[in-house]
């Protein structure tokens, strides 16, 4: 298998599928298992439970915690049993469910808020972590009203609410488990981490490393995070009980992997009289779930993002991450700062009206500038934010957008609720907000990451040819592009000669452990292995020349010489030095450290700001809300396809809304990812490039490292989805008004939540 | 679920898949269109993405109507023209959609070609609110609405100039019938709400 495959397409011969035995109960005991009815279903090859499974039990990113099967416990609603092969998956499904589990079911801990006096689900308790960060005097002294009163202060309180959303990609969650005598066990899955993959899954089967070949399809299926191992050690386990192929395909009711995380905010901004923050106080609980999952991370960027891009003297942010009898949760799209951007952005309208300057005012009034301190989990007083920081330029991009125009229709579908449960256009209002997010970029817990690559270049009939070796996997994000766009600059072959194909010996190579920022780890391995292969191929003309084939670099179709004397057309040079039958190898490898290598010696704290404008149509009876459009301007680093990082940022624009308005954890098949009558148009105002080129530096172990600013890497898309949701938010608000005080703001805004119907 | 054996009928069944006659010995009574053209004559476009009629992906034309494969039993669909998004009758739409970007991850893009070329045929000339309806039950979770407006417009252009025939035969129950496009309120401009 060499081509990029989606994991469900791939099939064997004398093939098995795996159906599972889930829980009913979000906490229970396990009595008993009685698998003998499902074992005497036809076409039933094996039952297993937690005691066939040969090594350690348990996985999990940072925590070890999460069973492969629940053993004596089940601890959220769908947790895997016991497992089902068999020669259909309706038999299997069936066989599955013949199983007969004694359940004995407990109280499940289901509200977070309890977590931390309830009897604890797991032994080491079910506070996961906290954090803390402050700087300047303890905002508690500023927070009294009364002494804030006196002092000319106005103290904006504000409670926020967010519902867990489950994960659910648009291409299902599978793998296919191949036994292969000798050799071991193959696992071909669209994983972004095949390595730590690899070391998981023998350790849970009790295998040698070697026995293991975990070989990434390389196309995901539009979701960035696959993460759950366990399902892979399910698929392996069965495929060496039966000693056949197994396919495991997660069904769509159960959750695939974790999903972002239900979360509870409460601020309090203290503003002065001419709209500059004071001080601003933080409290963000996160339902982690039954299982730690990757929570810590996420409750810790969202505490360093809890007050956005703005300057504040006095800061306290606590923060924590609770495990509860919720399905596990985990990475969000749209990073930390995408539970934290809708709650700090309303907290500034609040402000701003709270002085009567307008939300938009009092942000200007403390924009964050280069130089200002941000919370950093590394300094407990803050670090200040790197250059640049353009969050005027990012503003200005999106007041320029031309608004649309005012009212909608005649087509009734463009009201609020398209068909079916439509607006009308005397109780529609529109509204415009502005929001603006901010991510870091020096996430502390960063893990190390590794990545290589081969490009082979070859003369064919329609000229020269090049095939990229690597394990990056396409989740939608443009990735293969990149890597396709990275070959075309340092070797002058266009996209469409450029095959991106799995490495040749899977089951040694695939190396990458590139999981949170695969562009950048795997797109600088395929441009060291492309310049090693320019360098092998022009050597020939380089050494005619005299000089080193390194400083031969490809310009404007030509082949240009470091110091521009020489200069020859690209398809020439390409004639003279790559004869018919000639292949070419360049290898490459990238690796990047962790972070607080990586920034431990830095002073400055690399942030990433975007700013969102959403018009919004709201229905004053029905609830309903119609994101009209959402214009969008952001610091993109350094674009090297600009059609593909458009496209990134557009359609996090289009899940932001969905994440404000729609999507929830109710919803039991269900997307609620806006449908395209329910996406906005989406503008994207300006993606400013503001990162020169990664320098070429090489550390001491002779491997190139990345130099901060992190070589130009910014997030992508990350901004959209972290913005839009606040920009809709304060969109509606200026519709509508304010929500009530006193009770908390629940999000998604679906209508039977709306607070201009309800109030 | 009783203690008795499964009862596991099967049929054997001949279906017309992209013009060529396919023989399936002993297909599960339950098995839907979508398992059997996967499964048992290994065409992976259909997609399977939610089994259960909410993603779209597994679009295929039957008779010549866009149709969830996962809902229809392999049963029901004997005797019946069945086209896959292989077949060359969606080349144009397929082309428009890499074309326009409007699939970043694939895993839709053949279920976009099949609604494409389906609302094409009842409507050649669809405006951005009729294609967006037209392609509501695809759920994507990589792409945006305005690329696949946008890839509408260039399969409808390619269709003009390839001469494709129009199928008006069920234009007319379609919410793009015949002229105005689209259902409309009565004109309340003399009481509008305030405009921002």
């Amino acid at each position: 298998m060499t081509d990029p495959t989606f994991p469900a397409d791939l099939r064997a011969d004398g093939m098995l599928w795996m159906g599972a035995t889930r829980s009913p109960h979000a906490s229970a005991a396990i009595r008993g298992l009685d698998i003998r009815a499902a074992r005497a279903t036809p076409g039933v090859h094996a039952v297993l439970s937690a005691a066939d499974l040969p090594g350690y039990n348990f996985h999990g990113p940072r925590s070890i915690d999460q069973p492969v099967l629940a053993a004596d416990v089940a601890r959220y609603i769908g947790e895997p049993v016991a497992l089902v092969a068999a020669e259909h998956p309706a038999l299997a499904r069936a066989a599955a469910e013949r199983v007969r589990v004694v359940w004995d079911p407990l109280r499940p801990l289901l509200d977070p808020e309890q977590a931390s006096t309830a009897p604890p689900i797991h032994p080491d308790g079910n506070v996961l972590h906290t954090t803390t960060l402050v700087f300047g005097t303890e905002p508690g002294a500023l927070l009294d009203p009364d002494t804030a009163g006196v002092a000319g202060l106005k103290v904006v309180e504000g409670e926020y609410a967010f519902d867990a959303v489950p994960s659910r990609p648009g291409a299902p969650a599978a793998v296919i488990a191949v036994p292969n005598g000798e050799r071991g066990i193959e696992i071909y899955v669209a994983t972004l981490s095949p390595r730590g993959d690899r070391e998981v899954v023998a350790q849970c089967l009790g295998l040698p490393v070697e026995k293991v070949h975990v070989i990434p399809t390389r196309v995901g299926g539009a979701d960035t995070h696959r993460e759950d191992v366990g399902l892979q050690v399910q698929a392996a386990l069965l495929a060496l009980a039966t000693g056949r192929p197994v396919k495991a395909v997660v069904p769509r009711d159960v959750p695939a992997h974790s999903g972002r995380p239900a979360a509870r905010l409460r601020y309090k901004h203290v503003v002065a009289e001419d709209g500059s923050l004071v001080a601003v106080d933080a409290d963000i609980l996160l339902d982690g779930g039954a299982y730690a999952s990757t929570t810590v991370d996420v409750l810790d960027e969202a505490c360093r993002l809890a007050i956005g891009p703005y300057r504040a003297p006095n800061v306290r942010i606590t923060g924590r991450v609770v495990r509860t009898n919720n399905p596990p949760a985990g990475r969000v799209r749209g990073g930390g700062g995408a539970l934290t951007c809708a709650a700090y952005e309303a907290q500034m309208d609040a402000a701003g009206t709270a002085v009567g300057l307008g939300g938009l005012e009092v942000r200007l009034r403390n924009l964050l500038r280069p130089g200002d301190l941000v919370p950093d989990a590394g300094d407990p007083l803050g670090k200040p934010a790197a250059a640049p920081v353009p969050i005027p330029d990012c503003l200005h991009g999106v007041l320029d957008t031309p608004m649309p125009s005012f009212p909608p229709g005649p087509d009734i579908r463009e009201y609020p609720g398209t068909v079916g449960r439509t607006g009308e256009l005397t109780r529609i209002r529109r509204g415009v907000g502005v929001a603006i997010g901010m991510a870091d970029l020096s996430n502390p817990a960063q893990q190390g990451e590794y990545a290589t690559a081969v490009v082979l270049v070859s003369q064919t009939p329609a000229g020269p040819a090049a095939t990229v070796a690597c394990s990056a996997v396409e989740t939608g994000s443009g990735l293969h592009d990149l890597i396709r766009a990275t070959v075309e600059r340092t070797l002058g072959i266009p996209p469409e000669r450029v095959a991106v194909r799995a490495p040749e010996d899977p089951g040694s190579l695939p190396s990458s452990a590139a999981v949170t920022h695969p562009a950048w780890v795997h797109g600088s391995a395929v441009e060291a292995a492309a310049k090693q292969a320019r360098a092998k191929l022009f050597r020939p003309l380089a050494e005619h020349l005299g000089v080193d084939g390194g400083l031969l670099k490809v310009a404007d179709g030509h082949l240009v010489s470091h110091d521009d004397v020489f200069r020859q057309p690209l398809a020439e040079a390409y004639r003279r030095c790559l004869p018919p039958g000639r292949v070419v190898r360049g290898d490459g490898e990238f690796r990047m450290l962790t972070m607080p290598t990586l920034t431990g010696t830095s002073d400055a704290a690399n942030v990433a700001v975007g700013a969102v404008r959403a018009v919004v149509d709201v229905d004053t009876e029905l609830g309903l809300a119609n994101v009209v459009q959402i214009a969008i301007a952001q610091d993109a680093g350094r674009v090297v396809v600009r059609d593909r990082a458009e496209q990134r940022v557009a359609s996090g624009a289009v899940a932001g809304s969905g994440l404000v308005l729609s999507e929830g954890a109710d919803l039991p098949y269900g997307w609620g990812e806006p449908s395209p009558m329910d996406s906005p148009e989406v503008v994207v105002a300006a993606l400013l490039e503001t990162a020169a080129e990664a320098k070429d530096e090489i550390g001491p172990d002779g491997l190139p490292v990345a130099a901060p600013p992190l070589g130009g890497m910014k997030p992508v898309g990350d901004l959209a989805v972290m913005a839009t949701p606040a920009a809709v938010l304060a969109a509606i608000r200026d519709a509508v008004g304010d929500p009530r005080a006193g009770s908390p703001l629940r999000l998604p805004l679906r209508p039977d939540r709306a607070w201009w119907v309800l109030g | 679920m009783s203690e008795s054996a499964v009862e596991w009928p099967t049929v054997g069944l001949t279906l017309r898949v992209d013009g060529h006659e396919y023989p399936v010995p002993r297909v599960w009574i339950g098995d839907s269109l979508l398992a059997v053209l996967r499964e048992r004559l290994d065409l992976d476009e259909p997609r399977d993405g939610c089994a259960v009629g909410e993603c779209g992906a597994c679009l295929v034309a039957v008779d010549g109507i866009p149709a969830a494969s996962c809902l229809l039993p392999a049963v029901a669909a004997v005797e019946r023209d069945v086209r896959t998004p292989r077949d060359p009758a969606f080349d144009i739409a397929r082309a428009a959609v890499t074309e326009a970007g409007a699939s970043p991850c694939g895993f839709c893009a053949p279920a976009l070609a099949i609604a494409i070329t389906g609302l094409l045929r009842r409507n050649p000339d669809p405006g951005p609110a009729a294609v967006r309806e037209a392609m509501a039950g695809i759920v994507c979770r990589c792409s945006e609405s305005d690329r696949w407006i946008e890839a509408v417009a260039l399969a409808a252009e390619a269709e003009a100039e390839a001469g494709v025939a129009i199928q008006h035969e069920y234009a007319e129950d379609s919410d793009t019938g015949p002229q105005p496009d689209y259902p409309e309120y009565p004109d309340y401009s003399d009481q509008a709400g305030d405009a921002p």
